[in-house]
């Protein structure tokens, strides 16, 4: 997604903005802060929140399940993408499973995972797995497929084994288009995590979105609406950051 | 006894539903001594690359190609190509790519090192060796491949149009580039060009293709004296050698 | 003699059983689903049969609740997508139209995009309550941001490529919109549908899932606690069913008007 040409003034011009906006709004008695609290409040609440830890103990909660989740999908998506990508029978063995996962909205299979695995990480992280899995997937045996054949060709005469032309060749041509996956992953990992904590846990940032709506505390819950909102930038950051770095191979 | 001997070798592709071939090379006779430097060309299409492949291994072929005495079953030890420069492994330096063949042969890590540094300095490269191929020139890019393949330390050298897509001055350097590194080595080397100027100058023997069906049409010694100088070019030998080839090439083309 | 070197590439044709890999694969996988709970070696109770789908599918197809309940969750996703659609495309194209406008508009915007909308559910049911509306709003902000988001890219990326050939030919403005930059943003219009579609209509299960009394997420919640995986199946099996023939839609629309370049 082009977000360069968007600079970082006119970013923070309407950053600001709407934090004005916002204050605004509220303190002239438009809106209720009981429906969308204030900028000034949800600032002290999460100033007097990192205090107490709770903000850590939530965002620690919510970040092992998403790198596990995140670390298991880009594990397995790459291992299968590769695996169709170099034998056709694998390909065909998996395409029906692949259209299935694909066509599904991940979410339909949650109560089944509570069913299996109850409420709690296992969860969270199993659906996760399911939301991210197929991006990764489907980019690596892209990138596979389009593997340069006059390299495959090169290697083969310098006596390539299999296993070489896997590792030395395939893998690493494939790269920038594994980390495009991943970047596809990373916010369909982060959404699966936050959606099974939202449903039924007891810890984590979509827990404490719920769990303070339940108590109709509107200023927890916007902070850690906006901590999710943020969470979800930097994490696209990173991602665009690394896949510039691994696009540098294509030149 | 010949290097590498070539009888009776023709060699088809099967479209992709293999229910037709396509014969790209008839009938092809050659025998190379060892240290020889022969050159093929031809009009395009004829089969010149095809019968290099068949050399190296990549493609199966009907008759009898044997190196040393033993046929050809597929790639080995004892050949190394130089290909085009987009065959070099664009993540790797120039170190990493002239060490692969070398790595292929699951050699010890310190002769690899050692021997890649030696090639990448024999082509001129060791201010370059940590440079990604992407950031040299295409004349640097085919020094790196003659370095890679040179490392593997084939007994035979196969180059398909290797500075096919250099400009014509960064050619001529190449060409006497390569003379300089074949004399040193004293490979067997087959060099497939549609130059013939390049062929002539490169060359202890050219062979020449036709097309219609692919097939070689004849084989012409290179008298001239070794130490091969540009200006050599010039010279009404070579002129002589230059019109006879045309010649021959033009008859395709009628 | 025919020497027997390799073929060059690492993937050879497809042919004969490679063929029926998919088939096989999946009536191993029926097969093993139906023998391994009846062998005792997974509790049926947890992972049903397909024997037992079956049954429950046409249970489940004869009521009229099943019916009834489809038609709820296609009337939430269709008001709340429709919406997002009207309001998405003219929005898209006036902010695209100004760069400036592009730039204030996107970060918030992309800050939304990227964020999972779910969050926001027990915002919206907070200001909205929790009958059809919040649901509805859900779907709403799940699509419309990858509409936008897409239309914007899109028309940055036009902006720098056609319309300086357009200046050259001295197109005014609205000749320039209808005719360069309207016909080039489909492709990127169609790729924020396809994305809309399918984050539309995982906001509407799992927004039944969250709050609901009726429709098939909350149906396939109910069966979850109840431990009725079969019939549990049915429903998530409708979900795939949906999504399969809504992307095989887009796709449809993509063959005809999109850019297979753009992703
Ligand atoms: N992989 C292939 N499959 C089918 N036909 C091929 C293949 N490679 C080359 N050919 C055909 O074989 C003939 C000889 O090709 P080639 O050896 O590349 O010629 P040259 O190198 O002399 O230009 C051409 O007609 C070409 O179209
Ligand atoms: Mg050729």
């Amino acid at each position: 997604m082009t977000l360069r040409r968007s600079s970082w003034a006119l970013g923070l011009v309407s950053f600001v903005g709407l934090l004005a906006i916002w204050q605004a709004a509220v303190s002239a008695g438009l809106i209720g802060a009981y429906y969308v609290s204030s900028p000034i409040a949800v600032g002290e609440a999460f100033v007097a929140m990192l205090r107490e830890g709770t903000i850590q103990r939530h965002f620690t909660a919510s970040a092992i399940s998403f790198l596990i989740a995140f670390a298991i999908a880009t594990s397995a998506g790459v291992a299968l993408g590769m695996a169709a990508g170099m034998f056709r029978t694998v390909e065909r063995t998996l395409d029906p499973f692949v259209w299935f996962l694909y066509s599904t909205p991940a979410i339909a299979l949650y109560p089944l995972f509570v069913a299996w695995l109850g409420f709690g990480r296992p969860t969270s992280v199993a659906t996760a797995v399911m939301f991210a899995l197929t991006p990764i997937y489907a980019n690596t045996l892209t990138g596979v497929k389009n593997v340069s054949p006059q390299l495959m060709r090169m290697a083969h005469s310098f006596g390539a084994r299999p296993m070489d032309l896997f590792v030395r060749i395939a893998l690493p041509a494939s790269v920038p288009l594994i980390v495009g996956g991943m970047q596809l992953g990373v916010g369909r990992a982060l959404a699966g995590v936050l959606v099974a904590e939202l449903f039924g846990a007891n810890a984590g940032l979509g827990f404490s979105i719920a769990y303070n709506a339940q108590y109709m505390r509107t200023t927890k819950m916007m902070v850690f609406i906006l901590l999710v909102i943020v969470c979800g930038l930097v994490l696209t950051r990173a991602m665009a950051a690394v896949s510039a770095m691994s696009d540098r191979w294509r030149t | 006894m010949p290097q590498i001997q070539i009888e009776d070798v023709s060699i088809s592709y099967g479209s992709p539903d293999a229910k037709t071939t396509f014969k790209a090379v008839v009938g092809a006779n050659l025998a190379i001594e060892p240290g020889e430097f022969v050159t093929i060309v031809g009009p395009s299409g004829c089969g010149k690359s095809t019968l290099l492949s068949a050399i190296a291994g990549l493609v199966p072929y009907d008759g009898r190609l044997t190196i040393n005495g033993a046929a050809v079953t597929g790639p080995g030890p004892d050949r190394a190509i130089v290909f085009q420069d987009a065959s070099l492994l664009p993540w790797r330096t120039v170190h990493g790519n002239v060490r692969f063949g070398l790595e292929m042969q699951r050699k010890p890590r310190k002769f690899i090192r050692e021997r890649a540094e030696h090639f990448i300095e024999m082509v001129g490269l060791n201010a370059f060796a940590r440079y990604y191929p992407g950031q040299l020139s295409g004349g640097m890019r085919q020094r790196v491949n003659i370095a890679r393949a040179l490392a593997a330390d084939p007994q035979v050298l196969l180059m398909d149009e290797p500075f096919g897509a250099l400009d014509a001055q960064t050619r001529e350097i190449m060409g006497g580039e390569l003379l300089r590194i074949w004399e040193a080595e004293r490979k067997t080397a087959i060099f497939v060009t549609h130059d013939i100027e390049e062929a002539i100058f490169l060359a202890d023997r050219v062979v020449v293709m036709g097309r219609n069906p692919g097939r070689i049409k004849d084989v012409i010694r290179i008298d001239l004296p070794r130490r091969r100088t540009v200006e050599m070019q010039e010279e009404p030998a070579f002129l002589d050698l230059k019109r006879r080839l045309r010649a021959y090439l033009a008859e395709d083309l009628a | 003699m025919r020497a027997p070197v390799r073929a060059r590439s690492g993937r050879p044709a497809a042919h004969g059983l490679e063929r029926w890999a998919g088939v096989i694969a999946v009536l191993v996988f029926l097969a093993l689903w139906e023998i391994l709970p009846r062998l005792g070696v997974v509790n049926e109770f947890f992972t049903s049969r397909p024997s037992l789908l079956a049954v429950a599918a046409v249970e489940v197809l004869a009521s009229a609740q099943y019916w009834s309940d489809l038609a709820l969750t296609m009337q939430e996703f269709a008001v709340g997508f429709g919406l997002a659609v009207v309001v998405a495309i003219p929005m898209g194209l006036l902010i695209g139209a100004s760069p400036i406008a592009r730039g204030i508009a996107m970060t918030p915007m992309m800050a939304l995009y990227i964020a999972p909308s779910m969050i926001l559910l027990p915002l919206l049911i907070l200001w909205l309550g929790v009958g059809l509306a919040s649901k509805i709003a859900v779907v709403f902000i799940a699509s419309y941001f990858p509409i936008v988001i897409n239309l914007l890219a899109g028309m940055d990326e036009i902006d720098g490529r056609l319309v300086r050939v357009g200046h050259v030919f001295g197109a005014s403005r609205l000749q320039l919109f209808s005719t360069i930059h309207l016909p080039a943003t489909m492709p990127h219009l169609l790729v924020g549908l396809r994305l809309a579609v399918g984050r539309g209509l995982l906001s509407v299960i799992a927004a039944e899932i969250f709050v609901s009394s009726a429709g098939i997420g909350y149906r396939i919640q109910m069966f979850g606690n109840s431990l009725r995986i079969d019939r549990l199946l049915v429903y998530a099996l409708t979900v795939s069913i949906i999504g399969y023939t809504m992307s095989r839609v887009i796709g449809l629309l993509e063959e005809r008007w999109g850019a297979r370049s753009v992703s």
